[in-house]
């Protein structure tokens, strides 16, 4: 497998907080080499990869027991530097969200809408780097860029957001 | 939601350990094959119940 970026990938997000998803902890499990190398790099240009705990939540439940869910929030924590705190008005945000969203919420996990809320939350600061791109729709997101997961049989795209304040 | 809207300043300290997040992969891929081995027993544990029909067990 082969990670490819486009030439504004790093300028876009450099010296930002780059929230990862859940599906970005999957794939750096299945290509920890290709992903090591990405980590170093986005460290290397001054982004701070962060989470938040519902997406630790995701990743750890149907653990079988307590040394193994330590073992995932460890590998979690080689390349993630913080969780950030959720903040009080998040519900306040989510119902936002979902006017926003109207027939496109339903069935939205609430991960994805605790995502979309932190991108509210801190408009154009944050970033979050998802491959779920159907359930950032661009109405409502703005696509900064993207990157690319090259396999042998097929190519898996990962898309880059924020929340744009609305006047 | 105008107070809470800065970002906490987050420095950053790690550095990648490249041969530690391959290892912890290794170990980790193996739960998850573990725990959809599981997943399967029970789903296939919960259809058998359900096709002796309801009925047969109240």
């Amino acid at each position: 497998m082969r990670i490819t970026i486009p030439e504004d990938f790093l300028p876009s997000i450099k010296n930002k907080h780059l929230l990862l998803d859940t599906c970005v902890f999957i794939d750096a499990l299945l290509n920890p080499g290709e992903f090591g190398g990405l980590f170093e790099t986005l460290r290397n240009n001054g982004i701070i990869l962060v989470t938040i705990e519902p997406v630790l939540i995701e990743f750890v439940q149907g653990t079988f027991d307590e040394k193994k869910m330590n073992d995932k929030k460890e590998f979690i924590d080689t390349f993630v530097e913080s969780y950030l705190p959720i903040p009080k008005t998040l519900f306040t945000n989510i119902e936002r969200l979902l006017l926003e969203y109207r027939e496109d919420g339903k069935g939205l996990s609430m991960t994805d809408l605790i995502l979309g809320a932190m991108l509210m939350q801190f408009p154009s600061n944050l970033l979050l780097l998802t491959k779920n791109t159907t359930e950032f729709p661009t109405n409502i997101f703005t696509l900064s860029t993207h990157m690319n997961l090259l396999h042998r049989k097929g190519i898996h795209s990962y898309g880059v957001y924020y929340y744009e304040s609305k006047k | 939601m105008q107070e809470e809207n800065k970002l906490p300043v987050i420095v950053i300290k790690k550095k990648i350990d490249k041969l530690k997040l391959e290892k912890l992969a290794k170990k980790i891929k193996k739960y998850f094959e573990e725990e959809e081995r599981y997943l399967g027993k029970t789903r296939e544990q919960n259809e058998n119940n359900y096709s002796r029909g309801f009925f047969t067990l109240y």
